[in-house]
């Protein structure tokens, strides 16, 4: 182990021997300092602290990267390139301890700046939100809606494939009785989850919509917030109003005597426990359009099997529909953890972002030159951006050309090769308070660092190993 | 000359190794079915202009390159088995040290590639720059030392595991014509101690004076090898180096040369220094006239954990044995003229050997104080001349 830990000791001074790195130092330093306290947000407490935290994350996890692959490539190939690797070699250390020491000294490194950078930001948010004379619910919404950690609970949603097929069937049997022409069935099919999914999100002026969840904690003793956005008249973040609505939740109980003496209509006998819509207010809640709302229900509302109901009517006063887009939720959370803790998942998951880099740019220079393996690097993780991009845009626009669908299967195939550097980002997760799960780290791992990253690093050792380094020409 | 082990460090059979181009075909044959050893304890050069194999050789020796076809094997093992590097030590042609570690650091690091402790490192690093001078630059970065600085610290690395097999490419390129002493010399002690050296060089002069065999490469090929003795021997023609004659007496010799030469071509003339000798002489003498020069020079003392073997046996016991065995070779009644011959070549074997031994003990009296830390180079002339004395009359003048 004395000589793997020299490699990694050598791996150390030559980055922080080299000029580029220094810089770099002083990059990251500036951003990390300069920009948490140049951010204005939009304009609220609550956007300044949001924005600080998701834009310096990001950036932190941006300039790492970039370290991390120019780090890599340039140690792997420099004392390839100057011969200088021909006295390690010719030592009595194996090429993989070689290769290990060497990614394992860039990993420490960035390992370390991505330490004191996170930690920094950490200490600036923390310390603006403490210092600055935010309104006292301004700093409340804050605790409660970004430092905090929130498990989130999405509605379940119908089978919407099943009802598209329904829907499809019916349009097929309704198409052979009349002399239209049929459209391509996968085209047909995709259309029609559009167009469910599409009236899902609307709720016209008067109706009701009812959202259903299930698995939350049936002990529960502190509140539950909902989260939503809703759109009025149409899905656009410009011309965005306030509007009226009455929030409803299922409750099942039994009336007490209470109730039913109050009841304005008249005394009801209630005896046996029924479930009824209990408005959140009597009278229609204002909200704005366009942005988040949160509104706080007792924990009472969850049902003994752990599932709650909740519904909305629409009361627009200008007789608009709202639309409630799917990814929108509403999503129900409830806190489990602290600010610190979610905080830390999320700059875990950076480490693991700079882990696999490190190993795919180790992996790279094993057997390329340097300027060649960070091209390779960088453009592998392009082709993964693209493709994630070009395979989530679908190629159900009629009249497509063959490259389109070629290039859309490519993606496809390539999706399942190379790493969407975007799955490690948390930074929106952080700034909305929302929990990053332990199944969603664990996830990641094993799908991005075990399944795809592993197999990559295993044949960059093997290669490094089978190498001829005295091929090298000398620069 | 020490005895020469059978036991082969290096086996090369039928080595060749073809360089490809990026679609496999064949560019450049640079080592072409080669056969060769190298034994235990020898000092072997490799010689050859530029392009003949050398460096594919030795690259080939320290696993860096695969051969083609053919067998290469150090120890009896494979040159790309880790293990084996653990007995090597190897000094490239050129600096391939990490420009930003201090001199100390770098022994550090590649004492560390041996997985030796931190006090053995720092032991042995401390005694490595004393050895080759470099004692007072043991903070400097690497990068700013000058070639001869970074050739000494270059062979200090290499003998950092104390290797019983030393690949020295190049070792006296960059190095003026004392510090190619220096080094010449310190070949020669390590031989002594029974390493093997392989030394490639373009200065001939550098190959002689330390190599006991050569292989002259060309082509990729072995155009010649054996050992100097062999290779450099004119048998046709004789050398008397005499005190300075007088002219009556040139004039006798001529005469008797005249008579029984019979037209042959002779000259008697007086014998020249090589440039080298006479520049090394000069530098001598400035030594004792002034202390302090201004050229880096070796510091003397043999680093204590670089294995003495022979060294620490007595030179009186072995030229006992060796005596013993002459005498034995030379009651051989059954094959006289074999005894005489083999008496003959030991006796001779003897007087190298004692040349060496005796110089050493010499050395032992004159520092007694520094019984580990014999000075590496540069015996006393003196020593020698008297040890060759004592062989003379040892071996009765003959």
């Amino acid at each position: 182990m004395i000589s793997f830990f020299s490699i990694v000791k050598l791996t150390w001074r030559s980055a922080i021997r080299s000029h580029i790195f220094q810089l770099l130092l002083v990059v990251l330093t500036a951003f990390v300092i300069i920009l948490p306290l140049t951010i204005a947000g939009d304009g609220t407490a609550y956007g300044y602290i949001q924005v600080s935290l998701k834009y310096n994350l990001s950036v932190v996890a941006f300039i790492l990267s970039m370290s991390t692959i120019w780090l890599a490539c340039s140690v792997m190939t420099q004392d390839m390139e100057s011969y200088q690797l021909h006295m390690i070699v010719s030592k009595p250390v194996s090429r993989m301890k070689v290769w290990l020491g060497k990614c394992t000294g860039v990993l420490l490194i960035n390992s370390f700046l991505l330490l004191i950078s996170c930690s920094v930001i950490y200490g600036i948010v923390v310390w603006q939100f403490n210092r600055s004379h935010f309104p006292a619910d301004e700093k409340k919404k804050i605790e409660n809606e970004v430092m905090t950690a929130r498990r989130v609970f999405y509605p379940q949603l119908p089978n919407i494939n099943a009802m598209a097929r329904e829907e499809y069937a019916k349009r097929l049997a309704a198409a052979k009785t009349s002399s239209a022409k049929g459209e391509r069935e996968d085209v047909a099919l995709r259309e029609m989850r559009r167009q469910i999914i599409a009236k899902m999100s609307e709720l016209p002026v008067s109706a009701s919509k009812i959202w259903f969840y299930k698995n939350l904690p049936v002990d529960l003793k502190a509140p539950l917030y909902l989260r939503y956005r809703a759109y009025v008249d149409k899905i656009s973040s410009k011309d965005q109003r306030e509007t009226y609505g009455i929030w409803h939740v299922a409750v099942t109980r039994k009336p007490d005597e209470k109730t039913s003496k109050t009841d304005v209509v008249g005394p009801v006998k209630v005896t046996e426990p029924v479930t009824y819509w209990e408005p959140r207010s009597y009278y229609p809640e204002k909200m704005m359009c366009g942005v988040f709302n949160e509104i706080t229900l007792n924990p009472a509302v969850i049902a003994p099997d752990g599932t709650v109901n909740i519904s909305f009517t629409n009361l627009d006063q200008s007789g608009k529909n709202l639309h409630f887009q799917v990814p929108d939720g509403p999503k129900m959370l409830i806190r489990v953890a602290g600010f610190f803790e979610n905080y830390t998942r999320a700059s875990f998951l950076i480490l693991l972002q700079l882990i696999i880099l490190t190993g795919l740019a180790c992996a790279a220079s094993s057997v390329l030159s340097m300027p060649t393996a960070i091209f390779m690097v960088v453009a592998y993780l392009l082709f993964g951006t693209f493709s994630t991009f070009l395979v989530g845009a679908g190629i159900d626009v009629p009249d497509l050309g063959l490259t389109d669908y070629f290039a859309y299967y490519m993606s496809i195939i390539l999706l399942w090769l190379v790493i969407p550097l975007q799955v490690f980002d948390m930074s929106g997760l952080v700034s909305a308070g929302e929990l990053i799960e332990f199944s969603l780290m664990a996830k990641i791992f094993f799908k991005f660092l075990v399944v795809k990253g592993l197999p990559l690093f295993l044949l960059g050792i093997w290669l490094y190993r089978r190498r001829e380094m005295g091929l090298v020409i000398r620069k | 000359m020490p005895e020469i082990n059978s036991v082969p460090v290096v086996k090369a059979t039928g080595l060749t190794k073809t360089f490809r181009d990026f679609w496999g075909r064949p560019k450049a044959k640079a080592v072409n079915d080669i056969d060769f050893e190298v034994r235990e304890g020898e000092v072997l050069g490799l010689l050859g202009p530029n392009g003949s194999g050398k460096s594919t050789t030795v690259k080939m020796l320290l696993g860096l390159l695969y051969p083609s076809a053919g067998n290469l094997s150090i120890f009896g093992r494979s040159p790309r088995d880790v293990d084996t590097k653990k007995r090597i030590g190897y000094l490239p042609e050129e600096t391939y040290l990490y420009k930003y570690l201090s001199a100390m650091e770098t022994l550090d690091f590649f004492g560390a590639l041996f997985n030796f402790s931190s006090e053995e490192r720092k032991k042995r690093s401390e005694q490595l720059l004393d050895m080759v001078g470099l004692s007072h630059a043991r903070r400097r970065p690497v990068g700013e030392f000058s070639k001869g600085m970074a050739r000494r610290i270059g062979l200090a690395q290499a003998m950092i595991n104390d290797p019983s097999f030393l690949i020295l490419d190049e070792p006296t390129s960059g190095l003026d014509p004392l510090g190619c002493k220096e080094v010449k010399e310190l070949i020669l002690l390590l031989k002594k101690r029974g390493k093997t050296v392989l030394v490639t060089s373009h200065l001939l002069s550098d190959v002689e004076d330390v190599c006991d065999r050569v292989i002259i490469l060309y082509g990729g090929s072995i155009r010649a090898t054996g050992t100097l003795g062999e290779l450099l021997t004119i048998p046709q023609e004789s050398t008397i180096t005499t005190p300075m004659l007088n002219p009556e007496l040139t004039e006798k010799l001529l005469k008797i040369l005249r008579e029984n030469l019979k037209g042959e071509e002779f000259r008697v003339e007086h014998p020249r220094k090589t440039l080298e000798q006479f520049f090394l002489e000069v530098i001598d003498k400035a030594r004792t006239e002034i202390a302090n020069t201004s050229g880096v020079t070796s510091g003397g003392k043999i680093a204590d954990y670089l294995s003495s073997g022979e060294r620490e046996k007595s030179g009186t016991e072995i030229l006992r044995k060796l005596t013993e065995k002459t005498v034995d070779a030379s009651d051989d009644k059954k094959a006289p003229a074999a005894a005489e011959k083999i008496v003959r070549e030991e006796k001779k074997a003897v007087a190298e050997k004692l040349t060496e031994l005796l110089a050493d003990e010499n050395v032992k009296k004159a520092a007694p104080e520094e019984k580990a830390e014999t000075p590496v180079f540069g015996n006393d002339r003196k020593d020698i001349d008297e040890a060759n004395k004592k062989i003379q009359q040892l071996l009765g003048n003959k």
